[in-house]
């Protein structure tokens, strides 16, 4: 199969591998002169990478997310594993003042981020508010009870919590690595002479043909959030992909892309999510805040 | 309202919780595996030939489980040497040999002599497994149990290990505690201790129980750098006599007039300090290590072990290995007994008992077969001395061919305690 193709090569100097999971490219680079090593450890990250897909995704049929929202509002006894994201997903409902929310997924089928100007019906949107809300889970460890109708959805920390294990593994082996999937970032350590790994940061509109700015990155999580041709146009207001929960409707005046420098990669993640759903004080919210970010500002009215 | 900022730490502490978890096992399609299929020919010559075929295995199942299995089947034909001794007048006559079991007597020129080799043969299937499992970032425990069957002799055991990890997983600590119990079944029943070879009479089966306690420390020193100490103490009690065992009682011309089965205590303490260090050169390695170990039968012993790995080209290597091992003898260790002397209540002629000598140099060489499987072949010879030169040596060769096949990337200078 395809999947087991894929090696490490050798690229200006640093041996590179990459795959295709979470829907995202992924991205392994490593410093070290042995590539023994480096096809070992790029297999490791792989292969956590796609772990955490299997596990995590709701596009599965066999995995947890799929038992807990097809349910039928029983309660299910989840792993530890999935009990540490509960965790942190109630974490962030609450330090988000509800507008970072796992169950906010089913908005999917009212909006479609498709560049185009068709917007739902607003009593679309209504009839689904009443099946969405953290508030409305029972999350009692290891028991999660999900009312019929609703559904969770790991899309919005599965990437940055699959970058920051995948770091943790191979950090026992190696620190001159930098892991990428799909844009979520994190440096375990420098590059093996001691020099920062420089990142990229992608202009929303121009995806990989101009950079924005040029981040030197030595250790630590790095994550983007934005929404690169997802949106929609409409009468000179452009409708970001970024959903209030608790209205059903985009955040008005949010940034084109936000990119936050963190301990770790999850935290970078939430922060710059955080940023995105505050909307025109999403630069506010970043300077109160105090970590390094660079921010492109949107212009919603076109 | 939070403040802005308790927004960042909280999501900090968050994330940390998140990810302070050990690595989850991973799917079942990707544990990987370690298997290793190995056959083994040695041959003491003109005594023992063993030819042993092993299997073995190992899974891990995430990162944080693994279980391990190792089945052994030895063929083992030969004489070996039971204590008696011959005598001058012998008429010429070296050794006979005789049917599976038990020394036997030959009448020479008038006089009754006993074969101071016993031939037999014999076959050995065993069995260990073992598993692993991380019970926290640090801590780590191991269970095995290991059964073992021959024609006379029936071993099962159990133990358990615990290591931890310290100071940055740079030096860990090891305890462990194991159970053996073993039968020896002679057919017939065990012989009555310091009877005559010649009296039928015969006891029941023999029991022995062992336990075994260990506590290590293993220090990673550099990069290229480990040191391992080990000290160990073991409790044997129970029927330790060796029942196809004979000792002389000779007269003063030094000619056999009486033969006796051997007599040992009923409890045996045993420790050992063991040192192994080894390093990395930028491809070779070199490993050392030293054992002393001493009982409460008068037993002391050490051993020196070198080995040298050499890389060739493209994955091949070659590996040399010396090994010295001195032992001095038991307090119940008597080549023979003299004619009138009071019987002592605990006597063994066994060589195994006595002063000895064993000197061991080997070669291996190892070849990869593409990216997980590796070949190797080990040659060793071995010679052993009976310090007071009065068993004539036992040379030794010993051939093993091994096929591994491994899915696992090892970092670690070695994986396993030593044998």
């Amino acid at each position: 199969m395809k999947e087991n193709q894929h090696g490490v090569t050798r690229e200006s100097g640093l041996w590179t591998g990459r795959f295709q999971a979470m829907a995202s490219p992924c991205e392994v680079l490593i410093d070290t002169p042995d590539m023994a090593v480096a096809e070992a450890l790029f297999r490791r990250a792989e292969e956590e990478a796609r772990r955490i897909e299997r596990k995590f995704s709701r596009y599965r049929d066999e995995n947890i997310v799929h038992r807990i929202n097809h349910a039928g509002g029983n309660p299910i006894e989840v792993d530890e594993e999935t009990a540490y994201l509960f965790d942190f997903a109630a974490a962030c409902y609450e330090l988000s003042g509800g507008k970072f929310d796992i169950t906010s997924g089913l908005l999917r089928q009212a909006w479609r981020f498709d560049g185009s100007d068709r917007l739902p019906d607003p009593k679309a949107i209504e009839t689904l508010l009443p099946r969405i809300g953290w508030s409305k889970v029972r999350w009692e460890n290891p028991l999660f009870t999900l009312p019929a109708g609703m559904e969770i959805d790991f899309g919005g920390i599965g990437k940055e919590y699959a970058v920051d294990r995948t770091a943790k593994i191979l950090s026992q082996h190696l620190q001159n690595v930098l892991i990428n999937y799909g844009g979520d970032l994190f440096a375990v350590g420098p590059r093996a002479d001691g020099t920062p790994w420089q990142i990229g940061v992608d202009d929303p509109d121009a995806s990989s043909e101009k950079l924005v700015a040029k981040i030197p990155l030595k250790q630590g999580g790095l994550a983007t959030s934005g929404d690169a041709r997802r949106y929609l146009l409409k009468d000179n207001i452009r409708y970001s992909h970024i959903l209030d929960p608790r209205t059903g409707w985009p955040v008005k005046n949010a940034p084109r892309s936000v990119t936050v420098l963190a301990s770790t990669c999850l935290e970078a993640g939430m922060l710059a999510t955080f940023a995105m759903l505050e909307g025109s004080e999403a630069k506010t919210f970043l300077e109160g805040e105090g970590m390094p970010f660079w921010l492109v500002a949107g212009d919603s009215a076109l | 309202m939070n403040g802005k900022k308790s927004i960042r730490n909280a999501l900090a502490v968050a994330a940390c919780t998140v990810l302070s978890q050990t690595p989850a096992p991973a799917s079942a399609d990707e544990f990987p595996w370690k298997a290793d299929l190995s056959t083994l020919y040695y041959t003491e010559k003109d005594r023992v030939t063993v030819s042993e075929s092993i299997a073995s295995l190992r899974r891990e199942i995430g990162s944080d489980e693994a279980f391990g299995l190792k089945v052994t089947f030895d063929t083992i034909s030969g004489a070996s040497a039971n204590g008696a001794i011959f005598g001058a007048n012998a008429g010429g006559v070296q050794t006979v040999t005789s049917p599976s079991g038990a020394s036997r007597t030959i009448n020479i020129g008038g006089s009754s002599r006993i074969d101071p080799l016993t031939e037999f043969t014999d076959t050995h299937i065993a069995a260990q497994f073992a598993f692993e499992k991380a019970l926290w970032r640090t801590l780590t425990a191991r269970a095995e149990g290991n059964l073992g069957f021959e024609n006379d002799y029936d071993s099962y055991g159990a133990g358990g290990l615990l290591s931890g990890d310290l100071n940055h997983r740079l030096t860990t600590l090891t305890g462990g505690l194991s159970f053996n119990n073993d039968t020896v079944k002679p057919i017939g029943g065990t012989p009555v201790a310091l009877n005559r070879v010649s009296d039928p009479t015969r006891l029941g089966l023999g029991e022995k129980r062992t336990i075994d306690l260990l506590f290590g420390v293993s220090q990673v020193i550099s990069r290229t750098t480990i040191t391992q100490v080990n000290v160990t103490h073991g409790m044997t009690d129970g029927y330790l006599t060796d029942p196809y065992k004979i000792i002389s009682v000779v007269d003063t011309a030094g000619e056999p007039v009486d033969n006796l089965f051997e007599s040992r205590p009923a409890s045996r303490s045993r420790n050992t300090l063991f040192w192994r260090t080894a390093h990395h050169f930028t491809e070779d390695v070199i490993h050392f290590a030293y054992r002393y170990a001493w009982d409460d039968w008068g037993i002391r012993s050490h051993t020196a072990d070198l080995r040298y790995r050499y890389e060739l080209a493209r994955g091949h290597y070659l590996q040399a290995h010396l090994r010295y091992y001195t032992q001095s003898a038991s307090d119940i260790y008597r080549f023979s007994l003299a004619e009138g002397e009071p019987i002592p209540l605990f006597v063994s002629a066994d060589y195994r008992l006595g002063n000895l000598i064993t000197q061991t140099a080997g070669l291996k060489y190892g070849l990869p077969l593409g990216k997980k499987m590796e070949f190797s072949v080990r040659a060793e010879y071995l010679q052993q001395t009976d310090a007071d030169d009065r068993f004539p040596k036992v040379d030794v060769l010993l051939v093993q061919a091994t096929l591994s096949y491994s899915d696992l990337v090892d970092y670690a200078l070695w994986s396993r305690p030593p044998p």
